[in-house]
């Protein structure tokens, strides 16, 4: 189990196409996960330029930020200027593995120089030979397409709707399905793009309606795509932005993967405007299944979570709240007992009473610091409950047309993501020699151990 | 290993008269035969377990094994599956008026034992010389099957039969009046220091009514003081030693009839009394919780929650508050800061997220569900399954004691408030709810009456 981090990639590229992009190759590139299928998204046809083994960073001096690639796989030139080279590091995953834009390259040495992205001063690890390497034209050249099927859910079967399917290097082999969505679903339930995992993708990119036929299961946990719908609200959660979803702005990009269970979160931090801040994921539970039952399968275990359209300002944030009142907006799926995509929430520890609103949680507390006896910021697992809330976007749920049914059940902990006292720097490591974590806003904290932040 | 076992003492039913301060002494002699026999005892008959082995104890002459207060011991006794006849041959029973042993209660162990035969059980019929019975649902073993309580076939059985009254009448205890009970942390934390926690009398409304519990995280008592005793822990109070709260004690009536539960294995006790000596039950849980922190760092853990007629609740009513509910009365005491008595809150993981939204959960409490669609989601229709929580300490009285979550509890979980007190939680009857989803351990015994007859 391998951590890699593609860290803070820089780009002015409309979103969320630019975070779809930067996703499915992180997905491909370094956390090695294989395609199934496509419609309108043909990563490694389209966009791909090359790929290859045995590359090398770091030469000193000029050439700390040098990215030798072998000239038998491929010569670099100035057209490669402004593309995204994806490496892939084993020896050191949480420095020099992610997504890198090229700035310059040298011909003679057959250099790309990439835009490292750390402190200055800082110079990545030198790897010789070590590196894998896959090159991708600019996420500029991304154009996905949105065009709805006329009925059923939007982005489905003949819809000319850009999308695709990954499997993971699970050994289950589950797989994970990234779609732009169509203009009918960016209407209602108002998502841009989702991330959603589950089995048996096609050739096209999509997985199977639902059936409660035990002779064809749909296992996936696609809301709309199994109840092949248009008509249900705020039940698929995916990267969302307030206002107009494909708003140009300057974002930075942070993706962490896990190469054995290929668990993946995706934080998108906003630098102008201001509802560009989000985070989304999926990938596995992990840890023992509390209360579970026999029989239970990898389908079990899967979920994703993403933050919903909503004006909060609470974008990434535990604020895992099924209601969508102020500060929150972030919800998640798995799939149930009962064969059917179910809600799931990240949880955290509340206090047994006396704690109604999202604002209090003990990380939001006034006197949050650091713990008197460990000597360092606390950290703590969430876990992901699933099948509590069956309406979102109210909790008077005590209706004939809900979207979701009730099936409780506690699946596990969350991978990657940890709570901590929110009154923590923004994007800010931990003080410990190593860096060993960094907060991301509002009590949100993700693995570090690389090089010290860009401010 | 048998100290992982659970011992019940199920809603024995006491009667005393007096006042509270007899009432007082009748709680301590529980404890102390409940604590020191039947769950830590050896083969003394004199000498209990579970406590440090000099000046362990300072109340009064008499306390312990004095002869109005020890009527018999042996080691002879025997039960037999199903029955509720306790034998042992070596004391008549008959002798004297033949009920002198009528409504006194014994004390019955087996040295190493796990099973929940051990306990504390009121005579109520002398059978023969040989023989009597007793009121074996304070104890007892749930039959396969019937989950009915019984005594189990036993032999070689020590037993203490004990007169309460002659207990709770004995005089000369003061407020500075003790007993100390030594855990078996090690069994629970590895490399940890066995803890022990001080019971002190100390002064209630008019009387010795209440009860301090302080607690050394590494069993320091040297037989005269302690080297890291926390602040005491006095019912409903932030303030160490202070009796100025309204609800400072366990009694506040009279003597009379009530009962009174506990449960413990050698690294918790936990003890619920109501009777017609308080408005509204009192309890206490104290225990070895399991650590969260790294052993390097946090070696010797060890909490406990004291509440003084409030009866069991999940309340949480902020730092400055002094009311000591289960949800934010506790202390688990600190090195670091170890001067002032500081409340820990009782955590538990939102079924929806962070935090308990009020169109879910109403009384800001996380057991009550707002309506009856969505007490759904706290019942797996398909599994037939509930799901149980787990319950981590975590502080933010101040800055220096900040904490996420240090301990977690072993023998309280929770749920929801859904089911009435009394309900049997859990795939082997491993739970029961004693009230606002609060569960405490149970062993999936059926009981007659109410687990708090008297009220909660």
């Amino acid at each position: 189990m391998t951590i890699h981090i593609c860290r803070d990639f820089h780009s002015d590229f409309t979103q969320p196409n630019t975070n779809l992009y930067l996703a499915a190759i992180f997905l491909h590139s370094v956390l090695n996960y294989t395609i199934v299928g496509n419609t309108l998204f043909n990563l490694t046809g389209t966009h791909r330029v090359t790929t290859g083994a045995s590359a090398s960073i770091n030469f000193g001096g000029t050439d700390n930020f040098a990215v030798k690639i072998p000239t038998a796989s491929y010569v670099v030139s100035t057209a490669d200027h402004g593309r995204l080279l994806a490496l892939r590091s084993t020896l050191y995953p949480r420095h020099n593995s992610g997504i890198f834009r090229v700035l310059s390259s040298s011909v003679i040495n057959n250099y790309l120089y990439i835009d490292y992205v750390a402190a200055p001063g800082s110079s990545p690890p030198v790897e010789t030979n070590t590196l894998g390497f896959t090159l991708f034209l600019s996420e500029s050249n991304f154009v996905p397409s949105a065009s709805s099927a006329a009925t059923g859910y939007g982005a489905f079967g003949s819809a000319q709707t850009s999308r695709i399917v990954m499997q993971s290097p699970h050994s289950s082999g589950w797989q994970v399905r990234i779609c732009f969505e169509s203009t009918t679903e960016k209407n209602t339930p108002n998502v841009g793009a989702t991330m959603i995992p589950g089995f048996s993708g096609s050739s096209i990119g999509d997985f199977t309606t639902g059936t409660y036929d035990p002779r064809f299961p749909s296992e996936h946990l696609h809301q709309l795509m199994w109840k092949n719908s248009r008509t249900l609200a705020n039940d698929v959660p995916g990267i969302g932005f307030n206002g107009s979803i494909d708003t140009t702005s300057r974002t930075r990009t942070y993706m962490w993967g896990d190469d054995s269970t290929g668990d993946f979160i995706l934080v998108c931090r906003q630098v102008s405007s201001s509802y560009m801040d989000g985070w989304a994921g999926f990938g596995l539970a992990s840890g023992t299944q509390f209360n579970s039952t026999v029989g239970l399968r990898t389908i079990h275990k899967l979920f994703a979570f993403g933050t919903q359209y909503t004006t909060t300002t609470k974008r990434i944030a535990w604020n895992f709240d099924p209601s969508f009142g102020a500060d929150s907006g972030s919800f998640g799926v798995a799939f149930g007992e009962i064969g059917e995509p179910v809600t799931c929430f990240p949880s955290i520890y509340v206090y047994m009473g006396g704690q109604t609103s999202t604002t209090s949680p003990l990380i939001f507390d006034a006197n949050a610091s650091d713990s008197f006896i460990l000597g360092s910021t606390e950290l703590m697992p969430a876990e992901l409950i699933a099948g509590t809330v069956n309406t979102l976007g109210t909790l008077n749920d005590n209706i004939s047309t809900a979207y979701f049914k009730h099936n409780p059940r506690r699946m596990g902990l969350m991978p990657l993501a940890r709570y901590g006292r929110a009154n923590f720097g923004d994007f800010t490591l931990s003080t410990d020699a190593n860096s060993s974590s960094i907060h991301l806003k509002n009590g949100v904290y993700l693995p570090w151990e690389g090089p010290p932040l860009r401010v | 290993m048998y100290e992982h076992s659970l011992k019940f003492l199920r809603a024995l039913p006491v009667s005393i008269s007096g006042t509270a301060n007899n009432v007082m002494m009748a709680h301590m002699k529980l404890i102390y035969e409940f604590w020191g026999f039947c769950v830590n005892g050896g083969n003394s008959l004199l000498t209990p377990g579970g406590m440090p082995t000099s000046s362990y104890i300072n109340m009064t002459t008499g306390f312990e094994s004095g002869s109005n207060v020890l009527l018999a011991s042996g080691s002879d006794g025997s039960t037999t599956l199903g029955s509720r006849i306790f034998s042992a041959p070596s004391v008549n029973w008959t002798s004297g008026s033949g009920t002198q042993f009528l409504n006194k209660y014994l004390v019955a162990w087996k040295s190493g034992s796990s099973v929940s035969d051990d306990s504390i059980y009121r005579i109520t019929r002398i059978v023969n010389s040989s023989s009597f019975e007793v009121d074996v649902n304070s104890g007892g073993t749930p039959i396969s099957g019937s989950r009915r309580l019984s005594f189990t076939s036993r032999s070689s059985i020590n037993y203490r039969i004990i007169d309460l009254s002659s207990a709770s009448i004995l005089t000369g205890v003061a407020g500075t009046s003790y007993m100390i009970l030594q855990l078996n942390s090690q069994a629970f934390n590895s490399n940890s220091l066995n803890a022990q926690a001080r019971f002190m009398l100390r002064t209630g409304t008019t009387s010795l009514s209440s009860c301090g519990i302080a607690m050394s995280p590494s069993g320091s008592w040297n037989g005269s003081t302690f080297s890291d005793l926390s602040p005491e822990l006095v019912p409903d109070t932030t303030t160490a030693g202070s009796t100025t709260s309204q609800q400072f004690e366990w009694f506040n009536s009279n003597a009379g009839f009530g009962n009174v539960s506990m449960w413990a294995d050698q690294g918790a006790l936990i003890m619920h009394t109501k009777g017609t000596w308080n408005t509204q039950g009192s309890f206490f849980h104290l225990e070895v919780p399991h650590r969260l922190y790294p052993q390097s760092k946090d070696p010797n853990v060890v909490c406990c929650v004291n509440s003084g007629r409030r009866g069991i609740t999940s309340q949480n009513n902020g730092i400055a508050n002094t009311a000591a509910h289960y949800g934010s009365g506790w202390l688990v005491p600190n090195a670091f800061d170890n001067t002032t008595l500081r409340r820990w809150n009782a955590l538990v993981r939102s079924m929806v997220g962070c935090s308990l939204n009020s169109g879910m959960y109403t009384t800001n409490k996380a057991a009550f569900i707002a309506t009856e669609n969505q007490k759904q989601a706290f019942f797996n229709a398909f599994t037939l399954k509930v799901p149980i929580l787990e319950i981590v300490l975590g502080c933010r009285t101040t800055t220096g004691s900040y904490s996420l979550g240090r301990v977690q509890l072993r023998r309280g979980a929770f749920g929801i408030n859904n089911w009435p007190v009394g309900q049997i939680i859990g795939d082997n009857g491993e739970w029961i709810h004693v009230g606002e989803g609060i569960l405490w351990p149970w062993d999936n015994a059926l009981l007659f009456t109410s687990i708090f007859p008297s009220g909660v």
